[in-house]
């Protein structure tokens, strides 16, 4: 029995499978992207990249330009995870521009979105020799997480304090506080009475105090008027002493005068006097020097007086 | 009456006794001022004003009378020989014309000016004897002390005590003058030379 197979069909569906496995491969690693047609840039991040993998979409503003090309923890920083991001060369990377990661809804993968990127902004331009680093913004989930750990640490602090607060000597104190108000409200109630009549008493105590304003009043007009004519009074005293102060002051200027002049000088004015004097005394001393001998020798002999009998001593060559 | 009469004629036959004892008369003696140098200078040597205070003495050579002093240390006076003022006085005489002389000073005020003095000279006098020796001789001794003061502070600038001996031609009163002339001479010389060297010393004069 012969088969009714087409050979030549069979292997030309072989040929053009085979050739479509071949191309399905190549077109599958990835042969067809033109590395020329994208720049490397460097991302740094501080948190964790869960949820992406190389290969994961990079966008701009929504849009797709390109893909994290490798993941890895820096070398120099291990607090820091670096990525490589392979962006088409058209796309406007700016230096204003910045890094964050976002998810795609509750599937938990990631990808990377370029944000900011003033108009104004020059180009940030990366080279494979020197390759530019984005800057990175923290994503939503770190600032909700960063967030939600200082809401829990202040809210702890509150709780604490309230804790504090509402401690057992805190409410027993309060509680005595509140015991003290009733008992303190009680006795208020107590003097009722009393504050009524206080109260009738202050009216009358302020009728009384009109009254007396009344007459303040009036003795403050008296004591104005009376000021009034003890100003006038002084007033007049006041002219007089300026004008007695005038005539004193012309008087010790004319003394003054006088004074500079040397008509008071008491040493000027006693100097001749005193030199007549200090001459006398000198005359005095020597009169009484001359007047003990003469005693002196009377006394030794008395007679001498009257018959001059004693010799006195002479001197040498006497 | 008669009896009255008698009386009185007693009383004054005894007075006219008294009056009868006939004594030499008495010698006043005083010390001459130093002759004037003939190269006297017009300008003063400094601007300050001196003035004189006056010499202090003891009360006995107070007197006008002129000692003696013997070496047993007796004291007498020469009973017809007087001085014819104080010795203090008379040194202060000398001693103001030597000054005057030598112009040290802008004016001189003796003691009884009531001018206002930059500085004060102030003395006092120890002895002033004409001392009679053992040996014959005799001289004039002069010990006396000045002080130089501040007039306004009262401060004392300087002091400087003086011993003059100068010995007398005779051993007697007119022997004691000569040389007590020749010692004031001398002591006002020396003061002088010492007030120089004082002044010199405080830079009031080159």
């Amino acid at each position: 029995m012969e088969s009714k197979v087409d050979y030549t069909l069979t292997g030309l569906f072989l040929l053009l499978f085979s050739s479509g496995l071949i191309a399905f491969a190549f077109w599958l690693g990835k042969y067809n992207d033109n590395i020329n047609a994208y720049t490397h840039y460097k991302v740094y991040l501080t948190e964790s990249v869960a949820g992406l993998a190389p290969e994961a979409a990079v966008k701009y503003h929504g849009v797709d330009i390109g893909k994290v090309a490798s993941i890895q923890i820096n070398p120099k920083n291990s607090e820091e995870v670096e990525l490589t991001l392979k962006v088409k060369k058209e796309t406007p990377i700016k230096t204003d521009s910045f890094a964050i990661l976002k998810f795609y809804g509750i599937t938990g993968l990631a990808y990377l979105e370029i944000d900011g990127g003033s108009k104004n902004a020059s180009l940030l331009l990366s080279t494979d020799k020197d390759i530019a680093t984005i800057p990175t913004s923290p994503s939503l989930i770190k600032r909700l997480d960063e967030s939600l750990s200082s809401v829990a640490t202040k809210l702890s602090t509150t709780l604490d304090r309230a804790n504090l607060f509402l401690s057992d000597q805190n409410i027993h104190n309060v509680a005595q506080s509140l015991e003290k108000l009733r008992s303190l409200t009680e006795q208020i109630d107590g003097y009722h009475t009393h504050i009524k009549l206080l109260l009738s008493q202050g009216i009358a105590l302020e009728t009384n105090a009109s009254h007396t304003l009344e007459t303040i009043n009036d003795t403050a007009l008296s004591a104005k008027h009376t000021s009034i004519q003890v100003q006038n009074k002084l007033n007049n005293t006041l002219q007089s002493l300026e004008s007695t102060s005038k005539d004193s002051h012309a008087l010790i200027q004319k003394i003054e005068s006088t004074l500079d002049r040397g008509d008071y000088n008491l040493q000027t004015i006693t100097a001749p006097t005193l030199n007549e004097l200090n001459t006398l005394i000198e005359q005095s001393k020597i009169l009484t020097q001359e007047m003990e001998s003469t005693l002196q020798t009377l006394q030794q002999s008395p007679s001498d007086i009257l018959l001059k009998k004693s010799k006195p001593k002479p001197g040498p060559g006497e | 009456m008669i009896r009255i009469r008698l009386l009185l004629l007693s009383f004054l036959g005894i007075f006219l006794t008294g009056c009868a004892t006939i004594t030499p008369p008495v010698t006043t003696y005083t010390l001459t001022l130093p002759s004037s140098a003939t190269s006297r200078s017009l300008t003063p040597q400094s601007s300050l004003i001196l003035k004189l205070a006056g010499t202090q003495a003891a009360p006995s050579l107070s007197s006008k009378a002129l000692f003696y002093l013997t070496d047993q240390q007796e004291v007498g006076a020469y009973l017809y020989s007087r001085w014819n003022d104080a010795p203090s006085m008379m040194m202060d005489r000398v001693l103001l014309a030597t000054l005057d002389d030598k112009q040290l000073f802008s004016a001189l005020a003796p003691k009884t000016s009531t001018t206002n003095s930059d500085l004060l000279l102030e003395s006092t006098l120890s002895s002033f004897y004409h001392r009679i020796h053992e040996d014959k001789t005799s001289d004039a001794y002069i010990d006396i002390t000045y002080i130089l003061m501040d007039s306004k502070t009262r401060k004392t600038l300087a002091s400087q005590r003086f011993i003059i001996t100068v010995p007398a031609a005779s051993r007697d009163a007119r022997g004691g003058v000569t040389a007590f002339t020749k010692a004031t001479h001398e002591l006002s010389n020396q003061c002088i030379s010492w007030l120089t060297l004082t002044m010199k010393e405080n830079r009031w004069i080159k």
